[in-house]
Parts: C-alpha cells; structure tokens; sequence
C-alpha cells in the first residue's frame, strides 16, 4: 500500500511538472543582443600615421567559435576599387570565443586598400603618389556573424589631417 | 459548365506552360575566385584567372557538361583578407555554388572554417596544413613545402656535379607572411634531414621596393643557394638587387611557383640568367606552344608572345571542375549537385589528366594535393627554358607538426 502511494505521489509529480518544462522551451531564456563597439571611434586620415594605430573592433553576443564579419558601409558617391557600387567593404573579422567575445583588428591592407584607397606602381608596390583618402566623415560600420546571421552596427568616424604647428 | 471547362483548361495549359519553361531554365552551377586583380598578386593572378574564364567560356560555348554551364564570379580582394572573408559571406547563398578558389595563402587559411561549415570546397595554392588535416580545402599543385624539397634535391645533385665537398648551405628569403612561411613548414625540416645546412631566413614586407639589407645578411652567413619567395615581380626585384650587390655570380638562386615569368625576365634579362625555378606548371614557351594557349588568342587577351604563362593554371582549375563535374552529373544529377557531392567528387579525381599542362591529378580521399610532380626552369639568355623532366616531389608535409 505504501508503495502504491509513493508511485502515485511521484507519478502526480511527474504530471505536473512535465507540463511546466514543456512550456519552458515555448519561453526559451533570451539570446544575449550581438554588440560591436570600436577603440577608437574617431581616427585621423594620416599617412602614415594610421599604420601605427590600432583600430580594433570588439563585441560581445555572438554564438560561440562563430566568425564575426564587419563591413564599412560606403555612402552613395563614395567609390572604391574591386567594389561594386550599393556593397560595403570588408575591413576586419574575427572569430567569437567560447563566451561570444570577439575581437577584430583592422589590418593594414584594409587601411591601405580601403580607407586610403591607394594604386600600385607597375611593379605592384604601393604608389605613394595615389593616396586618395576617403571622404572624412561618420561611416556605418555593420557586424554580422557568419553562422547566426546575427547584425549588429556601431559607427567610425573619420577626421581629416589636423595640421601639424 | 462552359466557364468550369474554360478554367480548366486554363489552368492545366499554365501549369504545362511552367513545367516545360522549368525543365528547359539554364542548368547552371557557380565558381567563385576570391581573387586579387588589382593588388601585390595581380601580375600572376589576371592572367590566371582569365585562363580559368576563357576555358568556362569555351566549355559553356560548347553546351557546358552535360547541359550544365558554370557561371564565373570574379571578386577583386585586392589581396585584403577582411575583404577576402566579406566577400566569401555575400556570395555564399549564390545558387549553385560548388567551390571558391581562395587565390591568396592567408585568404584561403581564413575562409576555410566559413566554407567547410557551409560543406564547400576550397581551393588554396599549396598550403600544407590541408594536406596534413585532410578536410574540405584542396591545393593546386603539389604544396609549397613538398616543392621546397624537391628544389632541395636539385640542390644536392647541383652540389655533387660541381664536385663540391663538405655541407651546402641555403638561405631563404620571403615575404613576412603566411605564404611566405608555408614552405618552412617541413621543408626545413626535410632540408636538416637531406644535410642542408639553413641560415636564418629572412623576411620582408610585401611591398618592399629594396632587398639590400636582407640579402647582405644571407651573404654574410655564407650561403651557395638562395631560395626567393614571393609572387612575381617581387622575386625578379630581390635578385634584381642581389645582382647589384654582386651576389648572383657567387650564389645560386631558385624561386618556387611565382618566380620570374618570361615577361619579368624581359625586363631583367642579365640579373635573372641562371635562375632556377620549380613549377607545378607549364612555363615559359612549354605553356605558349601547347595547344590550348589557342584560347588566349581566341577571346582577345592579345600576341601569343605576350602570354603570362600562368595563363595555363587557370584553365587547369576548370578542367579539374569539368572533370569532377562529369562524374557528379553522371551519379546523382543536376538536382542533387551540392558542395557536398563535389567534395565527394574531387576525391574521386585521382589520375585525372589535365591535357599536361600540370602533373596528373593527385585528389583522393588521402590527398589534397592537385598533382605531385613539378619541373624545373632556368633562365637563360633572357627565356625560361625547362631543364627537366617532370619529377615526383617529395613529401615535407609529414616531417611538420601541424
């Protein structure tokens, strides 16, 4: 008798909390928001000063081990070599950790290729000649992750040479 | 009734009109080349790729394989691994698309983890580490460390004719990159283990328009061979300044897959005389005479002299996928065609031919090497000029701890 009771208690248990875990996964527990932020925010167009300057994106949110893309996006009129009008520029990635941290440093052929926009000599060295740097201005910049699809934008803004006293 | 019957008709003359136009859509199938056409690869990498595009457009013009035409998507990295690894995410979800030829070392080591989870294929130009983790990425030739052995045989029988006695020694002088370390990566071991002595290599940014300083430094370590990377006109610079400092009387230089064409040796003739280069590739008058630089004139690309005769690799990258194409089509169709069943499909390629404009295919379920064989050029008198047969490369990958 007694254990007919246990097995009805613990079967009465079961009833109840079942329904409780299977709504459980209709509520899952909310993904942290994907974020970027970059150091600095603002960065001088000098050369070759900006080779020198770290500019590093981080994020937080991410899925984890997945890679993280980010884009500048280029305002209308703004052209760039081996870009096609309307598609934004890739200037770094980087891959999230285990946490969905991730870290990403513009290389210096983004600096270069992109926010200087030089040509090369014929003997394909850079040609200092055509230095040709991007407007100045507040540039949208638009992280993605490769796997989750997950978008998150920050923006940098580019400040013209300050003159030397 | 009549309005019923009318409907009907209608409908059914629709939905035969979409089967027929269904069945009778472009079968097509996408290749994208993460390429460099305007940066410090271009030289090599435009004609290349128009290779690779000429060869597709000739194989379309001819109904394509099977019906199924190949659609080539060109993108201008400018050899920048954040544009590299942008570009490969837009162009992932294109219909169709089978494989990315990564042109570029370090693009290649950073697509590859996007392009497995998406179960494409990858090809990159000779790194190792692929062969060593057999996965989804898949070299062109022989790798770079294989074919830094191989010239390190031809060290040793180039030592013992001239009657020397005692070690040789060999200096390394490459880009500070990925690429220009790949060869080190168990070649340097494979040249300990044949008794070649090693300097300190030396490594220098891309771009550098003088050499002088790392050059001095090898010559002071006393080497008899200089092993130059880099993708021309990078190597025909360094030798163009070794033979300023006087060095290439003393020294003999060799260069991997990117050295000299005969263009650069156009413009170095005298500083270039001597220098030897291993190749996975036809080079020099080998790759003007062969019957398919046809193609080179037939699309326009100008005099047959004036082929860069890396013009061959490209259409060896779509004879491999017209190969593999072939067999995939024919096991499972048009409809179930997927990165997937050409990653099966390339492993299934061992011994494929490429009309000899590269050792035959090497691909299979333990290889990702694009063929094993290379063949050794010299410079003389201005032309690149074979000075041996094909020769099997050894392997260097294994002496690496990946």
């Amino acid at each position: 008798m007694n254990s007919f009771r246990k097995i009805m208690i613990v079967l009465s248990l079961l009833m109840f909390l079942l329904p409780l875990v299977a709504c459980s996964t209709l509520f899952p527990t909310p993904k942290p928001k994907a974020t970027v932020a970059v150091t600095p925010a603002q960065v001088e167009l000098a050369f070759p000063g900006i080779l020198r300057i770290p500019i590093v994106f981080t994020g937080t949110g991410w899925k984890p081990k997945e890679m993280v893309v980010v884009d500048m996006v280029l305002p209308p009129g703004v052209q760039m070599q081996g870009v096609k009008p309307g598609e934004d520029v890739g200037i770094a990635y980087g891959e999230a950790d285990d946490t969905g941290n991730f870290k990403g440093e513009v290389p210096a052929s983004a600096k270069l290729n992109t926010f200087f926009r030089v040509g090369y000599t014929l003997i394909l060295s850079i040609d200092p000649k055509t230095l040709n740097p991007i407007p100045p201005g507040v540039y949208t910049i638009k992280a993605s992750g490769a796997d989750s699809g997950a978008l998150a934008t920050t923006t940098l803004e580019f400040v013209a040479p300050i003159p030397k006293k | 009734m009549m309005r019923r019957i009318l409907c009907g008709v209608i409908i059914l003359t629709f939905l035969f009109v979409i089967g027929v136009m269904s069945s009778y859509a472009q079968k097509e199938v996408a290749y994208l080349s993460l390429a460099d056409y305007t940066d410090g690869i271009a030289g090599l990498n435009v004609p290349a790729d128009m290779g690779c595009e000429d060869y597709i457009k000739d194989l379309n013009s001819r109904g394509g394989v099977d019906g199924v035409k190949i659609k080539f998507i060109g993108v201008d990295t400018r050899y920048d691994v954040a544009r590299g690894v942008s570009a490969y995410k837009r162009y992932r979800t294109e219909p169709k698309l089978l494989l990315i030829n990564a042109i570029g070392t370090p693009i290649g080591k950073a697509v590859a983890p996007l392009s497995t989870k998406d179960k494409l294929i990858t090809l990159v130009p000779g790194d190792g580490e692929f062969q060593a983790n057999l996965g989804r990425i898949f070299a062109w030739g022989p790798t770079y460390q294989d074919a830094f052995a191989a010239t390190v045989d031809w060290l040793l029988a180039d030592w013992k004719k001239k009657g020397k006695t005692g070690i040789p020694k060999l200096g390394f002088i490459s880009w500070d990159s990925a690429y220009g370390r790949e060869p080190l990566r168990g070649g340097k071991e494979y040249a300990e283990k044949m008794g070649v002595a090693m300097a300190p290599p030396e490594f220098f940014p891309q771009g550098s328009l003088d050499h002088t300083v790392y050059l001095s430094r090898l010559a002071k370590a006393e080497v008899n061979y200089i092993f130059v990377g880099g993708v021309d006109p990078t190597p025909t610079n360094v030798i163009r300044d070794a033979h300023k400092l006087g060095l290439t009387k003393t020294i003999q230089f060799f260069c991997d897959y990117w050295g000299p064409t005969s263009l650069g040796t156009r413009l170095h003739p005298e500083a270039l005389e001597g220098v030897v280069m291993g190749s996975y590739y036809l080079r020099g008058d080998d790759a003007r005479k062969h019957p398919l630089a046809n193609l080179w004139t037939k699309y326009g690309r100008g005099k047959l002299e004036d082929m860069n005769e890396v013009y061959t690799i490209g259409m060896a990258w779509a004879m491999t996928l017209e190969a593999a194409l072939k067999i995939a089509l024919k096991e499972v169709g048009y409809k179930k065609l997927d990165g997937e069943v050409i990653y099966q499909t390339y492993q299934k390629l061992t011994g494929v031919q490429r009309a000899g404009l590269q050792g035959p295919c090497a691909y299979s379920p333990t290889s990702r090497r694009g063929s094993l064989e290379i063949k050794f050029y010299q410079v003389r008198a201005g032309k690149v000029v074979s000075v041996s047969d094909w020769i099997k490369s050894p392997d260097a990958v294994s002496l690496h701890k990946f």
